[in-house]
């Protein structure tokens, strides 16, 4: 068992997340769903905007994920109803979503089916509730981090996908997803202590640079909610650590990166050179689960 | 009129609803259809039914019991469609089908479990449409064309475990599936009326279930039906929780009126507002089932109810405050002389106008009503020549305490409270001097 899987097994929920379209989340979900042990009960569904409006950000359709015999899944019916596979229905939701209701299923013949998941953080807590007596590891496909109105941290882990689709200048590369994998590892909100500031919503540069310019917010912990509210610069943001102390109300452990160093425009990466260095910058395991597929076989 | 329609009259309606433990939305959204119950034999019957509920919810050992019934009623999904669609012959997709096996499964727990609970119910026997959607008779809530179906559906599958990437394969099950699911449907169809049936008897138990335990959380009473209204010690509940919060006491008063217009006089801030919207609730509520907030309560049902409150400012049609209140009045001088019973509760009428108008308004306001000969309750600060009335006096201060109890009188002269109030609340004393001045010039 290669160490991500290991790592995985060991987790109740995780939740799958993308630098960018094209990173290969998809990849990693496929990898993640055929390594997993089968004695596992695998529940998978996928969160952030809904299937109709995702095409239209990405003109893209939502890939289709394939799933083997006992796996939960939860789609939306629509995609439900297109389903390439026998799976007996468990529960339809009374949630309403742009492409129906959620139907909840097991797979009773392996084969494809689209995930296009609950739309909000609550209700796919509410859908991992329920979920939790029937499987042992629930797998949520995240929307592209930070652009999803549900939050991955939902999931006590997380997985990040990153590659060449997000920059083909392999140091911009590193850099911005050390700086995202910094922001993944904020500490927790330390328990009691002193006076702290609580930042609701989005921390913008501008909410950063209030903060330093009031004098009587000089020292004080700024707690936010999770690690997609913060959309400042890396340079201000950096320059605000050294500041104050920032932590998370919720937070999920990173259990690994993974890389895609193929571009959509075609220009490749080198593989070993893009783990090696994206290992040193974060400290977390990184893979290149395509050639990982290739050498394997 | 609906419930939908009344729920944000001024009068705690909404409170009221939005209290019941209702256990799916499914239930909510048939109680807002619920139209207004005017006859007398409906709302008898339903409060039999009420009843029947409450003599079980309130005994303690019951507890557990009710707590299961209402798990279970949780699991009502809304079938509005899928009943629609079996109504128009279509054939049901693997979804529907699970829905209705859901449904019928669910209809044979909550039978058990009312039983268990020695509440009568009559739910329709759904085994039949049980037996049809489990043909592995595993008696789960879940459903998908099992093999079982059909033979060649077996034959396809298990090719397709040795070709899963044969597309072929993959379409001739889908024609098979579809085969079975026209054959599902086509068996299913004479019992789409007892499927409804059930649905809709569901629907009810979680909304009597919800009006009972109301009942018992809140200590309201079963009303009886009469020719004329009348409550004994009656609470406006939204108030009383307020109140509660803030640790205060709430204090309950009395009120009996028959066909003729009522007026309730008194001291500000004596609760007359609350009043009406407590009459308003306790008849909405008897006229759409719910438990009463009275000790006691007899109830003269009612066609319409109508109110013209102090806050009925209409902005959105540009009218001032004086107008909307104008307007809101004539609606009900115009119902009440429709022939339809109406209740009707105005909230000091003409009172942003200039007071000698303003009395002579309510004044004839109280004749043209004394003539329709309906139920109307109003309240006013003006001193009206209230011949033909019943009156009621808000009891007012005592001794630095307000007196919140309504007593009958038939003094027509309003009492002159205001200034002393105002005292209480600490007003400028220069203020209350020179106001005592002016009084004493007059």
């Amino acid at each position: 068992m290669s160490g991500l899987i290991k790592a995985l097994a060991e987790q109740r929920s995780c939740s799958l997340i993308g630098m960018e379209k094209n990173t290969g989340k998809t990849v990693t979900l496929n990898y993640l769903l055929d390594h997993l042990p089968s004695e596992r009960r695998v529940a998978v569904t996928s969160i952030g905007l809904d299937g109709e409006s995702q095409d239209q950000v990405t003109q893209t359709r939502k890939p289709e994920i394939e799933l083997r015999e006992g796996m939960l899944f939860a789609t939306s019916e629509k995609h439900y109803r297109m389903r390439k596979m026998v799976a007996e229905i468990i529960d339809v939701s009374q949630e309403r979503t742009a492409l129906g209701r959620l139907v909840t299923a097991e797979v009773k013949q392996k084969g494809k089916v689209i995930l296009s998941g609950p739309g909000s953080s609550q209700s796919v807590r509410r859908w991992m509730d329920e979920t939790e007596g029937r499987a042992d590891l629930i797998i949520v496909d995240g929307a592209l981090s930070r652009k999803s109105v549900a939050s991955p941290t939902v999931s006590e882990s997380m997985i990040l996908s990153t590659g060449a689709a997000y920059s083909a200048n392999m140091e911009k590369l590193v850099r911005d997803t050390a700086y995202i994998v910094e922001l993944i590892q904020l500490p927790k909100e330390t328990e009691g202590g002193e006076e702290k500031i609580y930042l609701t919503g989005a921390v913008t540069n501008r909410v950063l640079e209030s903060i330093l310019g009031d004098k009587t917010a000089a020292g004080k912990e700024v707690v936010i909610q999770d690690f997609t509210r913060v959309f400042a610069e890396q340079l201000l943001w950096h320059r605000f650590c050294k500041v104050h102390r920032v932590s998370v109300q919720q937070k999920s452990r990173l259990l690994a990166i993974t890389v895609n160093p193929t571009a959509p425009n075609g220009m490749v990466l080198d593989s070993d050179k893009l783990c090696k260095e994206m290992f040193e910058a974060t400290g977390v395991a990184t893979y290149d689960l395509v050639k990982k597929l290739k050498v394997d076989r | 009129m609906k419930l939908k329609e009344y729920i944000s009259l001024p009068c705690s309606l909404r409170f009221m609803v939005e209290d019941l433990e209702l256990q799916s939305s499914a239930s909510r959204r048939k109680l807002m259809e619920q139209e207004i119950m005017t006859a007398q034999s409906d709302i008898e019957q339903a409060y039999n039914v009420l009843r029947s509920y409450f003599v079980r919810v309130k005994e303690p050992k019951q507890e557990l019991n009710i707590k299961t019934l209402q798990f279970r009623l949780a699991g009502i999904k809304d079938l509005r469609t899928t009943i629609q669609n079996m109504a128009e012959h279509r054939v049901l997709d693997d979804i529907e089908l699970f829905e209705i096996k859901h449904l019928a499964i669910l209809t044979g727990e909550v039978e058990k479990q009312m039983d268990k609970t020695g509440i009568a119910c009559s739910l329709p026997d759904l085994d039949d449409v049980v037996a049809i959607l489990d043909p592995e008779g595993l008696r789960i809530a879940t459903f998908y064309i099992y093999d079982a179906y059909s033979d060649t559906l077996r034959d396809i599958r298990r090719q397709r475990e040795k070709e899963p990437q044969n597309e072929d394969l993959f379409v001739k099950m889908q024609e098979e599936e579809e085969l079975i699911r026209q054959e599902l449907s086509r068996q299913l169809q004479p019992m789409q009326k007892k499927i409804a049936e059930a649905y809709m008897s569901l629907i009810d138990i979680d909304i009597t279930l919800a009006k009972a335990l109301q009942i018992k959380r809140m200590g309201l009473c079963f009303p009886v039906i009469g020719v004329t209204t009348g409550y004994t010690d009656m609470w406006q509940p939204e108030v009383k929780e307020l109140l509660r919060a803030r640790h205060r006491e709430y204090q309950a008063n009395s009120i009996s009126f028959g066909n003729n217009p009522t007026l309730i006089i008194g001291s500000n801030m004596g609760g007359k507002t609350v009043v009406l919207q407590t009459v308003a609730l306790c008849q909405l509520l008897t006229q759409f089932g719910f438990g009463v907030p009275a000790r006691e309560a007899q109830v003269a049902l009612k066609d319409e109810v109508l109110m013209a409150m102090a806050d009925g400012q209409s902005i959105e049609s540009g009218l001032s405050s004086f107008g909307a209140e104008m307007l809101n009045i004539n609606n009900i001088i115009t119902a009440a002389r429709m022939g339809k019973r109406v209740l009707a509760l105005i909230d000091e009428p003409a009172r942003t106008t200039n007071p000698i108008e303003g009395t002579a308004l309510v004044n004839g306001l109280l004749e043209v009503l004394v003539k329709t000969g309906q139920s109307i309750v109003v309240v006013t600060h003006y001193n009206v020549s209230a011949a033909d009335c019943r009156c009621y006096r808000v009891r007012g201060l005592e001794n630095g305490k307000m007196n919140y109890a309504l007593e009958a009188t038939t003094a027509n002269t309003v009492p002159h409270e205001a200034l002393a109030i105002a005292r209480e609340l600490g007003i400028d004393d220069e203020w209350l001097e020179r106001t005592e001045e002016f009084l004493r010039e007059e």
